[in-house]
């Protein structure tokens, strides 16, 4: 993935991210921090095509997003595996129908994922909990719900949103232990976080934004 | 049983929302119920109309006028004879007193109570003879020869009443098809509120929906799904009030027609359009529905 001078502002305001340049290597593992309100959500939703950048580049898997037309950025966003804050689970479908979903707007037949669903289920600890509502799990459980949907369908990025802002600590370090799981299976992984003892406790690349600017630090 | 041994479940991917749903399906099916009635109306205005107009084809009628009380009879009888004799087939009948009496009542009012009729002194009531399966040229043969036995006649072929029933039939009809019109074009509208509502409503879902890599297409039908089986439901429920409606009419006041108005006889092309009706309502509504979503997703790109 690559940004090329990366602009981005919502309608006649301010620019709130100047000239980005960023590029992911395909399995990588990259964290990006900064404070509050500096622009870390807004990138990520750059990144995983919830936006268009107001100039700039953006290329990903290597083409130019701005040439895609909405059926063919659909299909890119499926390479895409998302993780949000707020774990955006669909509260009417099932821990099980949450995580098959990304196969299932894919018209794959429920036969074909079945089993896979399943392992992945029992993978993040929550094998038995298929048919629980998302509004009766735990905080941390929501979150594995969300990482698992997020990797159900083998994508090629996988985009965390402070993963572990809304789980203690000892969910907060299985969580990572998943994502590097993940990145050791070949996945490219960015997690934002503010959480700077998980960034100090995993060898990864740091990205800093801060005033709009993207920084890289290098990790100690 | 644990949940890993159950059975994987199709579960919708939209919430059913029932309580939130049913003023939109109340709406379609007024809607429908409406658009039924319009489309029966049509349907039994164009049948009446049919009929009528095979009623009147060929038909005429022979007024005699200028008879003196002396000589009715007599003139009568002769007109009678020389129609049947210039062209028999046309079967002459002659209309009784009584009867011609009731077609001038709407003018001259009722008899009076001694039951005779209350015509003006001095004014002696016409004759009137019935054709059958005249063609214009046996109506223009008989008018001359009644004419050429000096007896004063007028052949009528009810062409002004023709006229005024098909004005009036088809005025009938422009009616029932634009009643049809308002209320597909009024169940279209409720349809695309409804999706716009349901839409910002769930645009939560519809995001994650677009993240994990749903096409708009995708999304759309959907919203199509839904909204095919609201207004199916409330097409068919609208559908039957109306065929019910027409039913418990007929049962109360019988099929008679009231002046130029159908009669209330179903038939079977009744249930044909009326199943009609139903399929294109929902798919109308359904399109709508589609059509809305996508350009919601589409301008307002709903899911950044």
């Amino acid at each position: 993935m690559r940004f090329d001078r990366v602009g981005l502002r919502y309608g006649r305001g301010p620019e709130v991210l100047k000239d980005i340049d960023l590029s992911l290597n395909a399995g990588s593992f990259n964290f990006l921090t900064g404070p509050s309100g500096a622009g870390k959500s807004t990138l990520l939703r750059l990144i995983y095509l919830a936006l268009q950048p107001s100039r700039g580049l953006v290329s990903l898997f290597g083409r130019d997003i701005a040439t895609m037309d909405d059926k063919a950025l659909g299909l890119m966003r499926r390479e895409i595996g998302v993780v949000w804050q707020a774990f955006s689970l669909i509260d009417h479908l099932s821990v099980y129908a949450n995580v098959a979903l990304p196969l299932r707007v894919q018209g794959i037949e429920a036969s074909a994922y079945d089993s896979n669903v399943r392992d992945l289920l029992d993978w993040v600890g929550l094998g038995e909990r298929l048919d629980a509502a998302p509004n009766t799990l735990s905080g941390g459980e929501k979150q594995r719900v969300a990482i698992a949907r997020a990797v159900i369908s083998k994508p090629k990025l996988l985009i965390a949103d402070e993963p572990t802002g809304n789980v203690d600590p000892e969910i907060s370090v299985r969580l990572m232990r998943l994502f590097a799981e993940m990145n050791r299976m070949g996945t490219t992984v960015l997690i934002a976080t503010h959480n700077r003892q998980i960034i100090d406790t995993m060898p990864a690349r740091v990205l800093h934004l801060q005033d709009a600017h993207l920084y890289e630090e290098v990790n100690s | 049983m644990s949940d890993t041994d159950r059975p994987t479940k199709h579960e919708p991917l939209l919430p059913v929302d029932r309580s939130a749903e049913r003023p939109l399906w109340v709406v379609l099916t007024v809607m429908a119920f409406l658009a039924s009635l319009a489309l029966l109306a049509a349907n039994m205005g164009s049948r009446s109309y049919d009929v009528w107009q095979s009623q009147l084809t060929g038909a005429a009628t022979v007024q005699l006028t200028a008879l003196s009380q002396e000589t009715r009879l007599a003139d009568t009888q002769a007109a009678l004879d020389i129609i049947t004799a210039t062209a028999p087939k046309l079967a002459p009948v002659r209309v009784s007193d009584d009867d011609a009496m009731a077609l001038i009542e709407p003018w001259l009012g009722s008899p009076g109570r001694s039951g005779g009729p209350s015509l003006p002194a001095g004014i002696t009531l016409p004759v009137l003879i019935r054709l059958s399966q005249s063609t214009p040229a046996d109506r223009n043969t008989v008018a001359a020869a009644l004419s050429a036995a000096n007896i004063d006649a007028i052949v009528d072929d009810h062409s002004e009443w023709t006229a005024d029933i098909a004005r009036t039939s088809r005025a009938f009809r422009i009616g029932s098809w634009l009643i049809l019109l308002v209320t597909f074009f009024a169940g279209t509208a409720a349809t695309v509120f409804a999706t716009h509502a349901v839409m910002i409503a769930r645009r939560q879902i519809i995001t994650v929906f677009a993240q994990v890599g749903a096409s708009d297409n995708f999304i759309t039908k959907l919203f199509i799904k839904r909204a095919l089986m609201v207004s199916v439901s409330a097409a068919a429920v609208g559908s039957l009030s109306a065929l019910g409606f027409i039913t418990l009419y007929r049962l109360l006041r019988g099929p008679a027609s009231l002046g130029l108005l159908p009669e209330f006889n179903l038939a079977v092309s009744d249930f044909i359009l009326l199943l009609s009706l139903v399929i294109v309502f929902a798919l109308i509504c359904a399109v709508s529905a589609g059509i809305s979503a996508k350009q919601l997703l589409h301008k307002h790109r709903l899911y950044t």
